[in-house]
């Protein structure tokens, strides 16, 4: 039954199309004062495949990074010289939510940026919060 | 992997595929004896990432962009049993590899996910036919398999997603076991193998039987109902054991004196292949049936043990 079958199981041309896509769209996050550069956005990828890695996680539709850019990129709390760490922060921290949980992704990004904005841009909270947030329990500790 | 070595390979022409495993056999063995070249081997690994990655999508329903890998694996398990039930329909390895390098992944899999649905319904009707031919024995493992397990099986096998699972222990042990398949294709033979053992019970007399596993099962000291056993491989021992002593088979029971001849029978000869063989053509007419009985393992040790000193 074993096929070598993700054996060197390249996803190149996927990730050239979602860098491209997310660089594409630096006109909208200009708007909040964000640039990503193609480095940046290969790093933010670097991070995922190690989480994706090292959470036993396999994907085939490469859209978290994008998400969570988009997710954060208007929020008051975050500015553009530290940008690109902080979403490869949640980026890491997406795929740990992503195995605790079995609700969409998007429900999760969301809940991450409710406690980020509700804990003032801590990301300290957003680690141990989010899947309180996700539950409906403890919001109000 | 030696294919050639393995015991259910179907051989066609110059290759030998792997019958549990056919998909992923045949495409290895067209592969690595150069039936298939590099490029056509990689398109075909590339169209399965794209058929598993659309099994992933519909797995979480779209809303999930990643699984676990164990998840991917099982769904790749089912792709590859799936594709192969349909390619096992072709007359040839030739053929079905054809099949699969003009269809492509993405449509083998249709064929073979409507192929398993038809498969399941007609395994559903013959579950009836098995059910009605059940020996009227209070054996736990027999009962429990053949009454509720198999009936748990049509409720929780899943075509779409885990083709490959057969979701129950099967824990009563056939003659022949069918070790390494998968899905529905093992529960069918499984199922095949029980409806054959009961057809050889079915030869002799339901009192008889009741009284041997009952003499059987005090000699391991425990009851007919929690014993792990074959109940056929016991009947056709005894029957055996009758033959080999020149007594009446059908009456199940070796004399003291029979016993002393099956001993001295098994000292000359040392198996009793031949023995069962005549007592086949005693009790049945199907070759099939034959055919099941001599594929099985020697049930020696068995007319043995109930022969012993």
């Amino acid at each position: 039954m074993d096929l070598p079958i993700f054996d060197n199981f390249r996803i190149a041309n996927v990730e050239k199309n979602e860098i491209k896509s997310i660089l594409y769209k630096n006109i909208i996050l200009s708007e909040f004062g964000i640039t990503v550069s193609e480095h940046e956005v290969k790093e933010l990828i670097a991070i995922r495949n190690d989480a994706l890695k090292r959470n036993g996680r396999i994907e085939f539709k490469h859209d978290i990074v994008e998400k969570l850019i988009f997710a954060f990129c208007d929020s008051r709390c975050i500015n553009n010289e530290d940008f690109v760490e902080r979403v490869g922060e949640f980026v890491d921290m997406f795929y740990y939510f992503r195995n605790e949980t079995n609700v969409s992704d998007d429900e999760i990004i969301s809940a991450m940026r409710m406690t980020f904005d509700k804990y003032n841009g801590s990301e300290e909270m957003v680690e141990s919060r989010t899947l309180d947030m996700i539950c409906g329990g403890n919001e109000n500790e | 992997m030696n294919n050639l070595s393995k015991p259910n390979a179907i051989k066609t022409g110059s290759i030998a595929v792997d019958d549990r495993n056919y998909f992923s056999s045949l495409l290895e063995v067209s592969y690595t004896s150069g039936i298939i070249g590099e490029r056509v081997f990689e398109n075909i690994r590339n169209e399965l990432i794209a058929v598993l990655a659309d099994k992933c999508r519909k797995y979480t329903s779209n809303e999930i962009s990643s699984v676990r890998t164990e998840i991917a694996d099982e769904l790749m398990k089912s792709i590859m049993v799936t594709i192969g039930v349909h390619l096992k329909s072709f007359e040839d390895n030739e053929k079905a590899i054809n099949e699969l390098i003009n269809t492509g992944i993405g449509n083998c899999l249709k064929c073979g996910e409507k192929r398993l649905k038809q498969m399941v319904k007609s395994s559903r009707l013959f579950y009836e036919q098995l059910k009605n031919s059940a020996v009227n024995i209070d054996n736990e493992i027999y009962n429990s398999t053949l009454f509720g397990g198999l009936e748990g099986f049509f409720k929780l096998y899943d075509i779409k997603f885990f083709a490959h699972e057969i979701n129950i222990t099967a824990d009563y042990r056939t003659m022949i076991y069918p070790q390494g398949y998968h899905g529905i294709e093992f529960i069918r033979k499984y199922m095949e193998y029980i409806y054959i053992e009961n057809k050889i019970c079915k030869r002799f007399d339901e009192r008889k039987i009741k009284r041997l596993l009952a003499y059987y099962a005090v000699d391991y000291e425990i009851t007919v109902r929690d014993m792990e056993f074959n109940i056929c491989s016991v009947v056709l021992a005894n029957a055996t054991a009758c033959y080999i002593a020149g007594e009446d088979i059908f009456s199940l029971n070796v004399s003291e004196n029979g016993k002393k001849k099956v001993s001295e029978y098994f000292s000359e000869t040392g198996n009793g292949r031949t023995a069962v063989k005549s007592v086949l053509e005693i009790i049945t007419d199907k070759e099939i049936i034959k055919n099941y009985v001599n594929r099985a393992e020697s049930i020696a040790g068995i007319i043995k043990f109930i022969c012993r000193e």
